[in-house]
């Protein structure tokens, strides 16, 4: 039982890395051209090299979560899931602001 | 089409969350079917957006009357999309892994509701942004 | 293939099982009103008209996104803009929202009933009234109006029957 717990600790964790992945590579590659440039150079196309790379960084950041933490307790779990729903939100707002600011100034 | 029908499944899968007996089964499936549906949105939006968004349509909506309809929709939707799938993975397993847990603790229910919600809530407005940028094509 | 008629077709049927199933979901609520409870099979017929209803919002769901898709392929994408289509679309948005906040009993029945109402014959008459040019506001201001009225008459039909509110 507690393994289950465990891993789907693991999982939000991951989700969570991955969300403020996508938050910074996108700003970064939006503001730093060559960084752009450089997905598009080794995956075809930008959007292609985001999604690759938020795959690698889920399984990554929640195999390390995993085989590092130790007992999980039902209200970590609520706890992370909170903070999953809280940063969806945040990070939904900072990149429509951030495309706001690209558009009109 | 198949983002639509991941909405309603997540949809589905919310109103069963609020109510008072919860049906784990019905909420395996529909969680279940709404990540596959969301996955596979994911791919063919990937495709039309890499192989001819980019090329046919970007064009055609910058010079037209609504420029900011790609700038601002567009951009913020192939980007929120990269993350849905992964949320919608967490809910999926959540019942999957966590079944007694969730029927016996309340504050974990609430949580996947409230992961749930935003699920719908990211997804609809991201359909929505499809059709700002549908109109923009003049 | 006249696939814009095929689609009007699935978003006529949907409309209907969506109007109707809300029209008869008040009228059995009311049925269920006289002696003040909802006994089994008043709740058994609630919930069937409940799942009409869910029906009818799918195919609507599906159907408008076909028509919408429609437009844009056949280059009508400035119809896409019009004030008719995002508010059906606005519709259908309150009554998914409207569904939830009735079922957490966040609002009571009767908000949750004249806006139930009031959305879906409002989907159904914007649906049927083409070339009409009226501004976001107004429709919004109608439909408001239109709300209240509707709770309003709901409201005195009930203390006419003499139901147990």
């Amino acid at each position: 039982m507690n393994k289950n717990l465990k891993l789907t600790n693991a999982l939000i964790s991951g989700a969570i890395v991955t969300i403020i992945f996508v938050v910074i590579i996108t700003i970064f590659a939006d503001l730093y051209l060559p960084l752009k440039d450089l997905l598009k150079q080794y995956f075809w196309h930008h959007w292609v090299a985001k999604g690759i790379l938020s795959v690698i960084i889920f399984l990554f950041s929640a195999c390390v979560k995993y085989t590092f933490s130790k007992e999980t307790l039902e209200k970590e779990l609520s706890t992370g899931l909170n903070s999953l729903t809280l940063i969806s939100i945040c990070s939904t707002i900072i990149l429509l602001m951030f495309f706001f600011y690209e558009t009109f100034y | 089409m198949t983002g639509l029908l991941a909405i309603v499944a997540y949809y589905a899968v919310w109103f069963d969350l609020i109510k008072k007996d919860i049906n784990i089964d019905f909420l395996k499936k529909s969680s279940l079917y709404g990540l596959l549906l969301f996955l596979l949105s994911w791919l063919s939006g990937g495709y039309y957006y890499a192989l001819y968004y980019g090329n046919v349509v970007k064009p055609i909506i910058k010079i037209g009357p609504y420029p900011w309809a790609h700038t601002i929709f567009m951009e913020f939707k192939e980007h929120i999309f990269l993350f849905i799938p992964f949320l919608a993975l967490v809910v999926t397993l959540c019942f999957f892994l966590l079944e007694n847990n969730i029927k016996g603790n309340k504050e974990i229910k609430q949580s996947i509701t409230y992961l749930s919600a935003i699920i719908v809530f990211l997804s609809t407005i991201i359909t929505f942004s499809g059709i700002i940028i549908s109109g923009a094509v003049r | 293939m006249d696939w814009e008629r095929i689609i009007t077709a699935f978003h006529i049927i949907g409309t209907v099982f969506g109007v109707g199933g809300s029209t008869f979901a008040e009228i059995f609520f009311l049925q269920a009103l006289k002696d003040g409870v909802v006994d089994p099979s008043e709740s058994s017929f609630l919930k069937i008209t409940y799942k009409v209803i869910h029906i009818g919002s799918i195919i609507i769901l599906l159907s408008g996104f076909a028509y919408l898709l429609n437009l844009r392929i056949e280059g009508h994408s400035q119809y896409i803009y019009s004030t008719r289509t995002i508010f059906k679309i606005f519709l259908l948005i309150i009554i998914g929202l409207n569904s939830i906040l009735f079922t957490l009993k966040k609002i009571p029945f009767f908000i949750a009933s004249p806006i139930f109402l009031t959305s879906w014959y409002a989907a159904i008459i914007l649906g049927l009234w083409r070339g009409l040019h009226i501004s976001y506001l107004s429709l919004a201001i109608y439909y408001a109006v239109a709300t209240i009225i509707v709770g309003v008459t709901l409201y005195y039909i009930k203390k006419f029957l003499r139901l147990k509110l």
